[in-house]
């Protein structure tokens, strides 16, 4: 009989025993196994999810935020197709930062300045739209806190060394108006004109002059008999028929009035001259709108040439397809965006008059750039009214040790520019998901190593209870001629059994828990923070909520690898040779007559 | 080799802490053991028989006194030699049998042997012809559960005759047996001594079983009170 069939004898007709102790073993193997592979299933979630830079070709993500100082951006300058307006209570702009005002405030004077250029230069008069009082729709786009730059920036860093590519994007906020169009206020003034009228009328008839003769020479002598002093010019003016050396005589009865007497009707209207009072006409013709309904929502425009780099990939085409050969009039769909307003491929989206067709559904990776839609490049510049400008440029590096590099490049190219890595946006990461990673490992660990410490705190007790049990046995193996060591040997191999045995039950139990948690798969959500998220963080400044969420849910998964089953297993052997050393030390620490004596 | 000394025991003292009161189990006891010799040790519980066992048995040292097996001072020697002793020169019985439950009798005979080099078959084989031997040869694959005291107390002998030891030594052999299967033990044990001249040592308060050796040691407080050899056959 060799020590290995005693030990199978022991435990085979100790079954009780035996499967007790190997269970103490298993339930700590197999909640360490599952503790670690929970936590190893939150690490991919995070590594595939929050670090999804790498599953879009990219390892930098260049951009120009608020915040960086730079050479004065021609961005702002409107272009000619938008017309910026005046205060008019039409104008959108008033409203515009009502809300905001501390987001905006925390800027620097400079940066301030630039954000408010660079979105006032899509503003536009609403009243432009259509009369006034007509229903209307329109899409404004803005581009948030990601300052535009040229896209001749993308050649620029694509002739840094370390760099394999680089694509640009523009990325904006949408902002969807319905709405009645305003009556614009007017202002006008009027008067102040001197106006000049000039009347001929006919001349006097035979008979209207020997009227106007009898009539005059009545009324003279009917002034002289009643005056004194006649004035001796009164004769020589009588003859002169001009109305100007008639007025005012001293003697009271002036020729004016004689004449007045005596002319016709129609010429006492004669030459007059005609000023308009001067008065200023304020008509404000309805009140400011306060039927105008926004909607807001985040595009980007894609280089449709490059289909594995850039803000979305044709790797992440869910159905249907990437922009084909004529991109203009197409667009792609971010999958949630697609389920809330019911759009698949094949359908068609209306933006300001232009009908885009629905090409394909993308599912976004969990970046800070998730947009709602995705237009073609040169398409949505022109729509946003920023030809030939970009707000991120999508780098990709030969190899990662060269980011760093690579990244302090771009800085010296491009002063100012925001710089973003794997590394920063994964830090960045908030929510359950970056909770329970943390907990999984930090609070995960220490619970594994607790539990760890419990079984094996158990199977010592029961080995030493076994020990204790079998004293008599001990006793006897040593009067026979047995050895302290083969004594513990076979004491440290019936425990070291049992923990073998326990271990590949706890791998059992271990890989149900974690096919449970596969099947039930508690949900985690992870939040981005709003570093890469420019336009989102203008939603937040208008005080509305983007479609594009950040936010990502993931269920857990709990994948065992070798690794962790051999660790679990490991653990549990090293508990046997613990408790199995423990035992044995004991047993042998008894002299074999103490042993005996102790039957009673 | 049949006046060879095997136990020298020269005032020979064993004591015990028990608290803070020093026993004296076994008080300067001293005799000599020749091979061959069936030795009973007389006396009531607590008479220190158990001791003087265990003190022959290489279980226990002396506190103080010289005892010699085969001229090998135990009180000096290592555990590794003392083992080696109990391994090859004697066998214990007990009273409770201490046969390992979970083994059956073949392989309960097997453990001593576990220790000596040798091949298992012939190991295995030894192990059935003791069991034979003891009259156990249709039980070799009982457990002991599943034996009668009698049988068991034989398994023990067969067990404790597996290495050819010089001396078996029995404490209370037949303590737990009826009085047939405790003469039925006696007979096994005398048998062995005539035949085998397997030297025997026997403690118990049992004056029947007494009766059934050659030499009397009578043992009250820890004392050799009186050391009868049985008249020369």
């Amino acid at each position: 009989m060799s020590t290995f069939q005693y030990i199978r004898r022991e435990l085979m007709r100790r079954r009780g025993r035996t499967l007790t102790t190997a269970f103490g073993f298993a339930a700590g193997v197999s909640l360490v196994v599952s503790i670690m592979g929970v936590a190893s299933g939150l690490a991919t979630a995070q590594n595939r999810l929050l670090s999804p830079l790498s599953t879009v070709g990219t390892d930098i993500i260049v951009t120009r935020t608020v915040g960086a100082t730079t050479t004065p951006s021609p961005s702002a300058s409107p272009s000619p197709g938008t017309p910026t307006q005046g205060n008019g209570p039409g104008e959108r702009q008033g409203g515009f930062f009502a809300g905001g005002g501390s987001a905006i405030s925390s800027l620097n004077a400079k940066d301030q300045a630039a954000l408010l250029q660079s979105n006032d230069s899509v503003l536009t008069d609403l009243s432009k739209l259509g009369p006034p009082g007509t229903q209307f729709t329109h899409d404004f786009f803005v581009p948030g806190t990601l300052i535009t730059f040229p896209s001749q920036a993308v050649a620029n860093i694509t002739s840094i060394p370390g760099v394999t590519g680089a694509v640009g994007a523009l990325s904006l906020q949408g902002v969807h108006d319905t709405g009645t169009v305003p009556k614009i206020v007017a202002t006008f003034t009027t008067g102040g004109q001197t106006q000049t009228v000039t009347s001929a009328p006919p001349p006097l008839t035979a008979a209207q002059q020997a009227q106007v003769r009898s009539c005059l020479f009545q009324q003279i002598q009917s002034q002289q008999a009643s005056s004194p002093s006649p004035s001796p010019s009164q004769g020589s003016s009588r003859s002169s028929g001009t109305g100007g050396g008639f007025r005012g005589g001293p003697g009271g009865g002036d020729f004016n009035s004689v004449l007045a007497k005596c002319l016709p009707p129609s010429y006492l209207k004669y030459q007059q001259q005609v000023v308009t009072p001067i008065r200023t006409v304020q008509q404000i013709v309805n009140p400011p709108q306060t039927n105008l309904n926004t909607k807001s929502y985040t595009v980007a425009g894609v280089n449709p040439s490059v289909r594995n780099q850039g803000v979305i990939t044709a790797a992440q085409v869910v159905s249907g397809t990437w922009f084909t050969a004529s991109p203009k009039d197409e667009v792609l769909v971010d999958e949630a965006y697609a389920t809330t307003n019911s759009l698949k491929a094949g359908s068609t989206v209306q933006l300001n008059g232009t009908t885009f067709h629905v090409v394909g559904i993308v599912a976004p990776t969990l970046t800070g750039n998730v947009s709602d839609l995705y237009f073609d490049l040169a398409t949505l510049q022109s729509m946003a009214t920023q030809p030939g400008r970009i707000n991120e440029i999508f780098v990709s590096a030969k190899s990662a040790s060269q980011v760093n590099a690579i990244a302090a490049a771009i800085h010296t190219k491009l002063p100012g520019a925001q710089i973003l890595t794997a590394k920063s946006l994964a830090d960045g990461v908030t929510g359950s998901l970056a909770d329970a990673h943390t907990l999984a490992t930090s609070l995960g660990t220490a619970l594994a190593i607790v539990i760890l410490l419990g079984s094996f705190l158990i199977a010592i007790l029961l080995t030493i209870s076994n020990v204790n049990k079998r004293i008599r046995e001990i006793g006897s193996l040593r009067a026979m001629g047995w050895s302290r060591g083969r004594v513990v040997k076979q004491l440290l191999g019936e425990t070291i059994t049992i923990s073998v045995l326990g271990g590949i039950l706890g791998i059992a139990l271990g890989f149900a828990i974690c096919g449970i948690i596969d099947a039930t798969g508690p949900a985690l959500q992870a939040t981005t923070s709003g570093l890469a998220v420019g336009a989102s963080t203008l939603g937040s400044i208008f005080g509305q909520s983007s479609t594009a969420s950040s936010i990502s849910t993931v269920h857990v998964t709990a994948p065992l690898s070798l690794p962790i089953l051999l660790l679990g297993f490991g653990a549990a052997v090293c508990g046997g040779i613990i408790a199995g050393a423990v035992g044995g030390w004991r047993a042998s620490r008894l002299s074999p007559a103490s042993a005996l004596r102790n039957l009673g | 080799m049949k006046n060879e000394t095997l136990y020298t025991l020269a005032d020979v003292t064993r004591t015990y802490q028990v608290g803070s009161a020093t026993v004296r189990a076994l008080s300067e006891a001293s005799c000599t053991i020749q091979r061959g010799e069936m030795v009973s040790i007389e006396g009531p519980s607590g008479s220190g028989k158990s001791t003087l066992l265990l003190l022959l048995g290489v279980l226990e040292t002396p506190s103080s006194g010289t005892l010699e097996f085969k001229g090998t001072d135990l009180r000096t020697t290592s555990d590794e030699v003392q083992t080696a002793i109990r391994r090859d020169s004697i066998g214990y019985v007990f009273q409770q049998f201490n046969l390992i439950p979970t083994l059956t009798a073949q392989e309960n005979v097997l453990l001593p042997m576990m220790p000596v080099a040798g091949k298992n078959s012939d190991k295995q084989e030894r192990a059935g012809a003791l069991l034979e031997q003891v009259g156990l040869g249709h039980r070799i694959s009982h457990l002991p559960g599943s034996l009668s005291g009698g049988e068991q107390q034989r398994v023990a002998i067969a067990r404790a005759l597996a290495n050819r030891p010089d001396v078996i030594i029995a404490d209370e052999p037949t303590g737990n047996l009826d009085s047939a299967s405790a003469q039925g033990i006696m007979d096994l044990l005398a048998h062995l001594n005539e035949e085998e001249h397997v030297t025997i040592i026997i403690a118990t308060h049992d004056p029947a079983i007494a009766k059934r050796t050659t030499r009397h040691i009578i043992m009250r407080d820890g004392r050799l009170l009186e050391d009868q050899a049985a008249p020369a056959s």
